[in-house]
Parts: structure tokens; sequence; C-alpha cells
């Protein structure tokens, strides 16, 4: 049984996703703790809640387990369970708010100035921003995405994400960066 | 990476630890994952429980109307004595061959009508 976990701990993943494909059980789990870490990560950048993230992240494991036999070649897995994980996002945002991509107001964005005070953490910073806004900064600092790799994921026109990922690193810039050198 | 790309602000990014302690959410999400895949197993097994059944009781009833509805459908419209002329015209003379020509004849005035 233990040699059989290190067979998968240790195989490389196309052959992983390759026995998922065919409804290895054990291959499944090992693709799940492969990409926990990352996966949680993800969604706790764009939630900015642990809770949340975690279950959003189970329920794309779930998606990931009931689609995984459409998968057409296995090397495309992690853009795959990517946009997954990106979709189940947007949709749970459609679901509660009724919309994910309103325009960007920088009359709503709350003043710096009105929070004076302690420094704020990356987190919190994103938290402030549109969930459209959020999206595109994430996938493009956090996952190091290209902007037509970003389009392709939230289907946001190419100039709406280049202007959401100038306008949102500006934001956090004046959160993060510039109101730290003011102190 | 673009020109919009802020360095500093990716330091911040960079700098974000990552989770490593999976072992509980990945016993977590396997055992959700299980639960879903026994509760399809259970729904799969009722439905073709449910099929099964239905064939059963009504194996009897479907074939035998399955059996007027050919018998009807063949049905000659008009007795036809030459032995020639019964053998042409049995394509339109029958049941089937009426609805096929009513149908037909409503299609043509359809487009008739739309024109």
């Amino acid at each position: 049984m233990r040699d059989a976990q290190n067979h998968y701990r240790e195989g490389p993943e196309p052959l992983i996703v390759n026995l998922a494909m065919r409804g290895d059980r054990d291959a499944f789990t090992e693709l799940v703790r492969r990409k926990a870490g990352w996966l949680r990560g993800l969604l706790r950048r764009l939630s900015g809640d642990e809770t949340l993230a975690d279950d959003l992240a189970q329920r794309v494991f779930l998606k990931m387990w009931r689609r995984i036999r459409s998968l057409k070649k296995a090397n495309r897995f992690g853009g795959w369970l990517k946009r997954i994980a990106i979709n189940e996002w947007i949709d749970h945002q459609r679901k509660r708010a009724g919309t994910w991509d309103e325009p960007f107001d920088e009359a709503l964005q709350p003043d710096i100035a009105e929070t004076p005070g302690v420094g704020m953490d990356l987190d919190s910073a994103l938290e402030e921003l549109p969930d459209a806004v959020r999206v595109c900064v994430v996938l493009a600092y956090h996952e190091q995405m290209t902007h037509p790799e970003i389009v392709t994921a939230t289907g946001l026109p190419i100039g709406t994400v280049k202007s959401h990922i100038r306008r949102g690193s500006a934001r956090l810039r004046a959160r993060l960066i510039d109101y730290g050198e003011a102190q | 990476m673009s020109e919009l790309h802020d360095r500093e602000l990716q330091a911040f990014f960079d700098a974000t630890p990552e989770l490593h302690d999976d072992a509980a959410f990945v016993s977590e999400t396997m055992a959700r994952t299980d639960k879903r895949r026994f509760r399809l197993l259970g729904a799969r097994v009722s439905v073709l429980a449910v099929i099964i059944a239905l064939e059963i009781l009504l194996e009897s009833p479907i074939q035998q109307s399955m059996g007027a509805l050919g018998a009807l459908l063949t049905q000659p419209v008009i007795t036809i004595d030459g032995e020639w002329a019964g053998f042409l015209l049995e394509p339109i003379n029958s049941v089937a061959g009426l609805l096929g020509v009513i149908l037909l004849s409503l299609h043509w005035i359809m487009r008739k009508v739309v024109r």
C-alpha cells in the first residue's frame, strides 16, 4: 500500500492525469494532493476569505472528478483546472451579486486618505478592488498569466483586461507601496 | 510580463507564504467526492431499476400498440381489383400513404400561402 502511494507521489503528472482519466481513485487523490495548495492559494487571493476559498476549491475538485474524462490531452491539465477554478469563482460572484464585471468606478473606491493608520496587507487591498479588476490583477501577478491568457480565461475583452490591470495595479500600489513610503 | 507589470507589486505577491499542510483538506475533499460518487451511483441504480420495472410492466401493452399501429398504417384505403393497378398504387393506397399525401399537400399549401 505504502509502495503504491510512493509510486503515485513520484509519478509524472501526465501519467497520473491519464490514470485519473481512467477512473483511478488513487491517481485522483494524488492530483488533489498536488494541486490543493496552489488552488486554495489562488481562490484565497480571489475571494479574500479562507473558508469560502476552501469550499470553492472542493467544488472545483468535484467538477474535476466529474469532467476529467472529457480532458483531451493530459499535458493540458493545469490550464484546464485553472479555467474550472476561475469559472467557479466567477459563477459564485455572479450568484451572490448578480454580476461580476461591473465597470471600474474610481469615485466608488475608498479614499486612501480616509483610512490612515495601519499599513494594509495584500489580501485586504485586493478585497477593495471590484471583482473583475481583482481577477485580472490576481491572474497577472499571482498566476503570471499573459493578457491573452487572461482574456481566454475570463472572457473579457483585451482592452478591458489591460485597463483593469493598469487601474488595479495603481490602486494596489497606492495602498501597499506609496502609502508605506509616505509613513 | 508586460510593460503594465509593476515589479514592486510583484514582490508582494511573491512574498505570500505557500499553503503546505493540505492533508486535512485532501481527506475532506476525497470524503466529499466519495459521497457524491456513491450518491450518483445510487441514483443510476435507481433509474435503471425503474426502467427495468417499466419494461417488464409495459412490454406487452407496448408490443400490442406497435402491432396495432403497424396494421392500421398498412391498411388499404380503397380496394383495387386489378393486380397491376393494386401493385402500382400500393405505396399511396394505405393509411400511411394517405397521411403522407395530406402532410405533403399541407406543406405545399403553406409554402404557397407564405409566399
